[in-house]
């Protein structure tokens, strides 16, 4: 296990903010991980177009199970935001991600998870991808020390 | 028998991300201990890889409590 995270950056829209006093809205940082997540996927696993053509097919689902968020503190129009994922509780079919977003300070403002599972679209569990699992098993989480709040949700 | 017994309920407590004390004989696995199709089903293969087993799909859905996981361990036959 490491405390390997794989991060990406982003500057926050005017788009993304809402009307009362210009903060982040809220679902804007559940898209947050899905791009983050995405860019993990598309960076970490040698084979993703492999992967997506079996999506394509109808042979592989992946399917978003379950989903937590904690919000720390606000995050404002023009804010650089750092989004680190990592990983943990790889099993057969399924294994989640935990997401930190800090501002440009250094201060968190988010904390995240999301577990997704694989099927066959036809309600049959199916094993993780192979390079997936062992990008998953790369940045898997060792120290839980680092969450304030998912702490909350692990044993 | 004991020990099997133990290894088990420590098998479902990882698996479902729960405190181990919480993992009693008479609880229920989707009733008490929150255990949906999907921690079933890591469940079953846990079991499987652990303890060199076969539990078909049909049995796999007949337990209900952890007593039941360590019966069905106890009764399955040997993987080939």
């Amino acid at each position: 296990m490491t405390d390997r995270a794989f991060i990406i950056r982003h500057k926050v829209y005017f788009n993304e903010t809402n009307a009362v006093g210009g903060v982040v809205y809220f679902s804007n940082y559940v898209k947050w991980q899905g791009m983050s997540r995405e860019k993990y996927f598309v960076d970490t696993c040698p084979d993703w177009p492999e992967i997506m053509k079996h999506v394509y097919e109808l042979k592989l689902n992946m399917i978003t199970v379950e989903e937590h968020s904690y919000f720390l503190q606000h995050a404002f129009f023009g804010d650089d935001i750092t989004i680190e994922l990592r990983t943990g509780n790889a099993k057969k079919f399924s294994f989640d991600m935990f997401f930190l977003m800090k501002n440009g300070r250094n201060e968190t403002l988010y904390e995240g998870m999301q577990k997704l599972a694989f099927d066959d679209f036809k309600g049959k569990y199916v094993n993780i991808p192979e390079s997936m699992r062992r990008s998953v098993d790369s940045y898997s989480v060792s120290d839980f020390s680092i969450f304030t709040r998912l702490k909350k949700i692990q044993p | 028998m004991e020990a099997i017994a133990d290894k088990v309920k420590q098998i479902i407590a990882k698996t479902l991300t729960i405190e181990a004390d919480k993992v009693v004989d008479t609880a229920g696995l989707a009733d008490d201990l929150g255990a949906d199709s999907l921690d079933m089903a890591e469940l079953g293969m846990a079991l499987q890889e652990e303890f060199g087993v076969e539990i078909a799909d049909e049995q796999l859905s007949q337990i209900r409590t952890v007593k039941d996981v360590v019966s069905a361990i106890q009764s399955a036959p040997k993987s080939a």
